[in-house]
């Protein structure tokens, strides 16, 4: 058979260090962002226990801010987006009709790139002077002040910007030029159109990251001043393109969540997607316009007042896009049949959080309230509600979603259910009093605080142990299901619609090797 | 499977895309690092 030697591959470690099998990679990046978010919730547990009670306990104030600034890099770079390109792998491809994705040894590369960038970014935690402290933003001038640590950091930051520009090149000539025939573009299923809009994100702010992070190592040690007011320069620079990056960044985080919860909520609620061209518009508009509200970072810089309220409307106008997509979930699930597994439980719970965090959005987006908020921990609870709760919660959704398709098992129901709501439950004590503390002006990134903060920390601290010691039920029910289980059928579930559930579970080597027809 | 003339098509596609995203990889990189300059 002409076929035959494509379904040959080595086994053992090479299969994995060599492989340009989209399913492959797929894995490698899901396994590579769960021990990064093993690594990251340990830190988070760092910083929890030391606001156990006020005072300083358990470790010194500048190990707490490298604590602080590696969670958030690890938790963005090394689990999320790596989570969403796992879950881009495995299903575009198959999604759309195609056998692999358009440039399988750059997806190969683009992986590998990952784990040699993390190891230097947690190896600069063990640099003389530390890791990075000067919080993931890295502003000037702590940025050009710290140690190796923070150049071990940059130089990481450019490893995992080049892995992430790469693999977004990858998806979109994937879905530019391999869809089967008669998917056109608005037949396309949600999660690619959310990838699709991601990657161009991806595309147009990393190289931005790029050149700020390569000026901030130049000022390190090629005596340039961008950033530095004694040479000319201005550390509010650094502020400006950062965050032409970082607000781009957030809905990188996001909008693929959106797409799974496009899938899910459909499937379980037995009704195609109400208003599936209105949920692409609102994609790209959400995409557009987060390259106009970058500001609303930075309200306290001093920024002249027109600056102020242009940035201020434009960030509150992306409640309208969002809105949309609110609206078009709740109205897929009004009058369906409802069933309740666990992907489906993920995405309510993930529209249910978004929107809160969504909400306090709108509160921080209102520049003289901002004033109040800004720096508390009320932005700590905020951004926890939409990363932790859509993001998060979507990368959940999709990988109970589709790990029956993967593996050919089915996962032990009951036991995700238990991951659920304790992860639910969890992450609610944990964050929820952040907003009350937040609105009394506790600051973020301190190592200690006022007395009267004690309560709502101590709840917080409890929540976090909660959430993470949670996860250990998730790898559980996922190693269980990938060595065996109830057969999964190639449907698996019943309301599920798209071409990836007209393959086999587990889904052969090459997924699609003739082209299927779309109606 | 795929014919020929499918595939051919497919692959410059392909090509085509790759070269555009690069492109703009670029602009966007130069232009960020020209803010630097200019401010």
């Amino acid at each position: 058979m002409a076929t035959a030697h494509h379904a040959e591959h080595p086994t053992g470690f090479t299969r994995w260090l060599y492989t340009t099998n989209h399913k492959d990679i797929g894995t490698l990046y899901l396994v590579f962002a769960f021990i990064m978010a093993i690594i990251g919730g340990i830190m988070s547990l760092v910083i929890r226990s030391e606001l156990w009670q006020p005072g300083l306990q358990l470790v010194d104030p500048h190990f707490f801010n490298q604590m602080a600034t590696v969670h958030a890099l690890i938790m963005i770079f090394g689990f999320v987006m790596p989570g969403f390109v796992g879950l881009a792998n495995w299903q575009i491809p198959m999604m759309i009709g195609a056998p692999d994705m358009a440039l399988p040894r750059m997806n190969n590369w683009s992986f590998w790139i990952l784990p040699f960038a993390a190891t230097l970014l947690i190896m600069s935690l063990f640099m003389p002077g530390g890791g990075p402290a000067a919080g993931w933003t890295l502003y000037p001038p702590l940025s050009v002040q710290g140690g190796i640590g923070t150049d071990f950091t940059l130089l990481s930051i450019h490893l995992l910007g080049m892995s992430s520009i790469l693999g977004s090149i990858n998806i979109i000539a994937t879905i530019l030029n391999m869809r089967a025939p008669g998917m056109t573009l608005m037949k396309m299923p949600l999660f690619a159109w959310t990838w699709l809009i991601t990657a161009f994100l991806l595309i147009a702010v990393m190289p931005v990251l790029a050149g700020t992070v390569t000026m901030l190592i130049t000022d390190r040690h090629f005596g340039t001043h961008f950033f530095d007011a004694a040479g000319g320069g201005d550390p509010v620079l650094w502020q400006h393109v950062f965050w032409f990056f970082g607000h781009p960044e957030v809905y990188i985080l996001v909008l693929p969540a959106f797409g799974v919860f496009s899938q899910v909520i459909p499937t379980f609620a037995r009704k195609p997607l109400f208003g599936y061209d209105s949920m692409v518009y609102a994609t790209a508009s959400i995409a557009f316009l987060s390259f106009i509200v970058w500001a609303h970072h930075m309200y306290t810089v001093g920024m002249p007042l027109a600056g102020e309220l242009f940035f201020m409307y434009s960030t509150m106008l992306i409640a309208v896009p969002t809105g949309v997509k609110v609206f078009n979930w709740i109205s897929t699930m009004w009058r369906g049949s409802m069933t309740f597994e666990s992907p489906m439980l993920w995405a309510v719970g993930g529209v249910f959080t978004f929107t809160i965090g969504g909400l306090s959005g709108l509160m921080l987006a209102i520049t003289p309230a901002d004033f109040q908020y800004h720096d508390t921990y009320f932005v700590v609870a905020h951004f926890h509600y939409v990363i932790f709760g859509a993001s998060i919660f979507g990368i959940f959704a999709g990988v109970y979603y589709w790990i029956p398709k993967w593996t050919g098992h089915m996962y032990n129901e009951g036991l995700a259910k238990w991951h659920f709501w304790l992860t639910m439950i969890g992450f609610t004590i944990t964050f929820f009093p952040q907003h009350f503390l937040g609105l009394a002006g506790m600051p973020r990134r301190i190592p200690d605080y006022a007395l009267q903060f004690t309560e709502f920390n101590q709840w917080s601290t409890v929540g976090a142990f909660m959430t993470v010691a949670a996860q250990l039920i998730f790898f559980y029910v996922i190693t269980q299901a990938i060595r065996g289980g109830a057969r999964a059928t190639n449907k698996v579930w019943e309301g599920a619609e798209g071409l990836e559930w007209t393959l086999p579970s587990p889904p052969p080597y090459h997924s699609f090797t003739v082209v299927p027809k779309v109606k | 499977m795929t014919d020929i003339t499918q595939k051919t098509r497919q692959q410059s596609g392909i090509q085509r895309t790759v070269m555009a995203l690069a492109l703009l990889v670029t602009v966007m990189f130069v232009s960020a690092a020209f803010l630097g300059f200019g401010a």
